[in-house]
């Protein structure tokens, strides 16, 4: 009987509910050895709007998951990491300097932990608190460091750090939490959407050289751009596929879930789309989508651009969400017409592949095939497992609780 | 809209209306700048020529009044309805000032508000005066009846009733009469700031203009407050019976409302985030509210001007006479489309997606004014 740890992750996404259950392996390859969905109900813009109707659909998710796992042993989700969309988050940041008080001045893990004790009591407010940090910057005794691993065994007393911190809002949070609590299940970590795409989607050179990921979900458009393999700047455009559905239902006096055929039927070449029996005009329906569409790159075109971020992308854009299902693609790619902009699905590599890698939480799905590398929706759920894997195993993380915790499988 | 400039018309019409103009144009043209033009309509020859207002037109051809009969104020109104049509020609904004005791202002106001409404694009508003209580039944009934009138021609109206609001009764007579200039005074103020002001949290003017567009009751109000709870005071004093415009309609009815938060830098995140969720849980999240920030450095306190409209179902009115039903206003030809219908859908109960002072909620084809082909 092997000790395994073992990962739970639930994506509460607007349209979509998804359950995963991982697998750290000792080589630190990440199996996926459940997996299951459910149509989202109770979900509006990525908040919890029925609290009943969402833990019907969770429950079928994790159900579905957990039979998966069940075929090969008996498993129970309890606890989780859960995601979190644009529309209730912001990024912010702070700098801290602690001391480093070891007799031979020789900087060691505490003086990490202290950064990261620092910046979690900088980024809790009163009615916010922070799901992701990042310390972007080190320097040491007033002299700059670029990362972590530079700063451990210099010798310096005063220890400078930037930190970027993903804060939520904490009501929504805790509603969050109360409702997959209700479910059965405690929410042990969060993790934005747009950060677990970076985990599956992107290579570790991807994340390091600068490549920004999109993902553009039901309730809301969310990215986050990665260099120097950590999140520098992330951001949310509270418009997702929802409001596309919705603008065409109130355009065309037509049922939402009517719409929501219509959005997924209509064809550019052909004059006429039917739905429902009813003939609809493509350049109507057209006019719709891209006025809403449209905007939407816009204002990401505009922060990438404020925030200085066009020049560093040197990986390129990589869409996942509703983002690499729709027309999406040819907006951005009109709008970056020097940068690489593609549909990005899970790398979910061989396992020829993943014995030649030593990156924690590589991902393999040998009970589920090729399924993960057309189905960009994934992308966040499989994310999620291999954030948790990853801050489970950070050595700075302090005392693991909950989803860290051991499991047996048969 | 000439030359890409804005053009807002502020019209008496009748008596008192007239004198409202003349007094807001005396004291305030100058600060509001060129986009605003003033403009008194009267039957009475003699009572226009004594007014101070710049652009007068007399309607009518005999030129001594109505005898507070409004058939005679709408049938002068009709007589010259080509200067009317001159005088509203290219306007943005028509702001129809009038009082409604006598035989022009609530004879005349429909019938110019309908020709400004021909104007392609253009918004149409209505701040009227009701009679003080005292005043006979005979002055109430026929206000009632110009009030219901307006109503079916001007999409927004903002009414007031002379006397509301007053806390010392020994003020001067003619200090209670101008009193109900300010829902006027608000209202451009409101144009003004958002029109010509750098802001931090713009209110972009089309969604001033959905506001304003909006059928139904409307309600005006200023508050300036300072110290730590600056925004949250100000919010409250603008929403206060006695600072809003007639104090008898719930704001929990109004379908939108544009706020502008003027102050200095110093005002905080928290300051606004507090003063808003307030705002919000006591109006509803049903009442679409677009606000703008407006920094100035030179301003000591936080002034807060605050606009709703669509109240469609007032409460019982305060003042007797009016405790009967009340007619609520159709839409008028001059608003656009996607003003108008209930424009969340899917959305409609959630907590609107504002982002940078807009409703991203709200159908980009709707905000953007896109013809849709059925």
């Amino acid at each position: 009987m092997a000790k395994e740890k073992i990962y739970s992750a639930i994506d509460l996404g607007s349209q979509t509910v998804r359950a995963a259950i991982g697998r750290l392996l000792e080589d630190g390859s990440l199996e996926v050895i459940g997996y299951g969905t459910a149509s989202s109900e109770g979900i509006i813009k990525g908040r919890v709007e029925d609290a009943n109707a969402a833990q019907e659909a969770v429950k079928k998710a994790v159900l579905a998951a957990e039979n998966d796992v069940k075929a090969r042993a008996t498993f129970r989700m309890e606890e989780v990491i859960a995601s979190v969309t644009g529309s209730i988050i912001t990024g912010e940041q702070e700098v801290t300097t602690v001391s480093n008080n070891t007799r031979d001045g020789v900087i060691g893990e505490k003086v990490l932990t202290d950064i990261d004790a620092a910046f979690e009591d900088l980024f809790t407010h009163k009615d916010r608190k922070p799901i992701h940090i990042y310390v972007t910057e080190y320097s040491v005794d007033g002299v700059r460091e670029t990362n972590q691993a530079s700063i451990l065994e210099m010798k310096g007393e005063k220890i400078g750090a930037k930190g970027f911190g993903i804060v939520g809002d904490t009501a929504i949070l805790d509603k969050f939490a109360e409702t997959l609590n209700n479910a059965g299940h405690t929410v042990d970590i969060f993790c934005f959407d747009a950060v677990a795409d970076g985990y599956s989607v992107l290579t570790p050179e991807q994340r390091q050289i600068g490549s920004l990921v999109i993902n553009a979900g039901a309730g809301s458009t969310d990215f986050a751009f990665w260099k120097n393999g950590i999140i520098q700047f992330i951001g949310s455009f509270p418009v997702g596929g929802d409001h596309i559905t919705n603008d065409l239902a109130l355009g065309l006096n037509m049922p939402f879930k009517a719409a929501e055929e219509l959005k997924c039927q209509y064809d550019k070449n052909e004059m006429e789309v039917r739905v429902g029996g009813k003939l609809y005009k493509t350049r109507s329906v057209d006019t719709i989508v891209q006025a809403r569409t449209e905007e939407t790159v816009r204002y990401i075109a505009d922060q990438i651009k404020q925030n200085g971020m066009l020049s560093q992308i040197q990986g390129g854009i990589f869409l996942t969400g509703n983002a690499a299902r729709s027309s999406f693609i040819s907006y951005m790619r009109r709008e970056f017409s020097t940068l690489d902009v593609r549909n990005a699905y899970p790398i979910i590599p061989t396992e020829a592949e993943v014995s030649d890698s030593e990156e924690i939480g590589r991902l393999f799905s040998p009970y589920y095939g090729n399924k993960f590398q057309t189905d960009s929706g994934s992308s966040t759920i499989l994310g999620m497992l291999v954030y948790a894997a990853k801050e489970d195993l950070r050595p700075s993380k302090k005392s693991s609780s909950g989803i860290f915790k051991f499991f047996n499988l048969l | 809209m000439k030359d890409n400039k804005l053009l807002i018309k502020v019209i008496g019409v009748g008596g008192c209306g007239c004198n409202t103009v003349s007094n807001i144009e005396k004291q305030y043209a100058g600060t509001l700048g060129d986009n605003f033009e003033f403009y008194g309509v009267d039957t009475d020859f003699i009572s226009l020529a004594n007014q101070s207002v710049t652009h007068k037109v007399q309607i009518g051809s005999s030129g001594i009044g109505t005898a507070k009969d409004p058939m005679k104020g709408a049938e002068a109104a009709q007589k010259s309805i080509n200067e009317i049509k001159s005088m509203i020609q290219g306007v943005d904004i028509a702001i129809l000032c009038a009082g409604l005791s006598g035989g022009t202002g609530s004879g005349a106001t429909g019938v110019i508000a309908q020709a400004a409404a021909g104007n392609p694009g253009c918004v149409v508003m209505a701040s009227v005066t009701l009679p003080f209580y005292y005043d006979d039944s005979k002055k109430q009934e026929a206000a009632k009846v110009a009030l219901k009138n307006i109503k079916e021609v001007v999409p927004v109206v903002l009414p007031i009733q002379n006397g509301v609001g007053i806390e010392d009764e020994n003020v001067p007579f003619l200090e209670v009469l101008r009193a109900t200039d300010k829902n006027v005074i608000s209202l451009l103020e409101m144009i003004k700031v958002i029109t010509s002001s750098a802001s931090t949290v713009s209110l972009d003017f089309s969604e001033f203009l959905s506001v304003a567009s909006t059928p139904g009751n409307a309600m005006i109000g200023i508050g300036e407050a300072d110290g730590e709870q600056a925004v949250s005071v100000a919010i409250s004093l603008a929403r206060s019976p006695k600072n809003m415009s007639y104090g008898d309609y719930s704001l929990k009815d109004a379908s939108k409302m544009a706020l502008v938060i003027m102050g200095n830098g110093t005002i905080s995140y928290k300051q606004i985030k507090d003063a808003r969720t307030t705002l919000q849980n006591e109006i509803g999240y049903q009442t679409e509210v677009f606000n703008g920030l407006y920094v100035n450095n030179e301003l000591e306190k936080v002034k807060v001007i605050m606009f709703a409209t669509g109240m469609n179902d007032p409460k019982e009115i305060s003042a007797p006479v009016f405790q009967t039903e009340m007619t609520v206003a159709g839409p008028g030809d001059q608003v656009e489309m996607g003003f108008l219908a209930a424009d969340e859908g899917y959305f409609k109960g959630t907590a609107p997606a504002y982002f940078e002072g807009i409703n991203y909620d709200r159908p980009t084809f709707l905000r953007k004014n896109l013809r849709i082909e059925q």
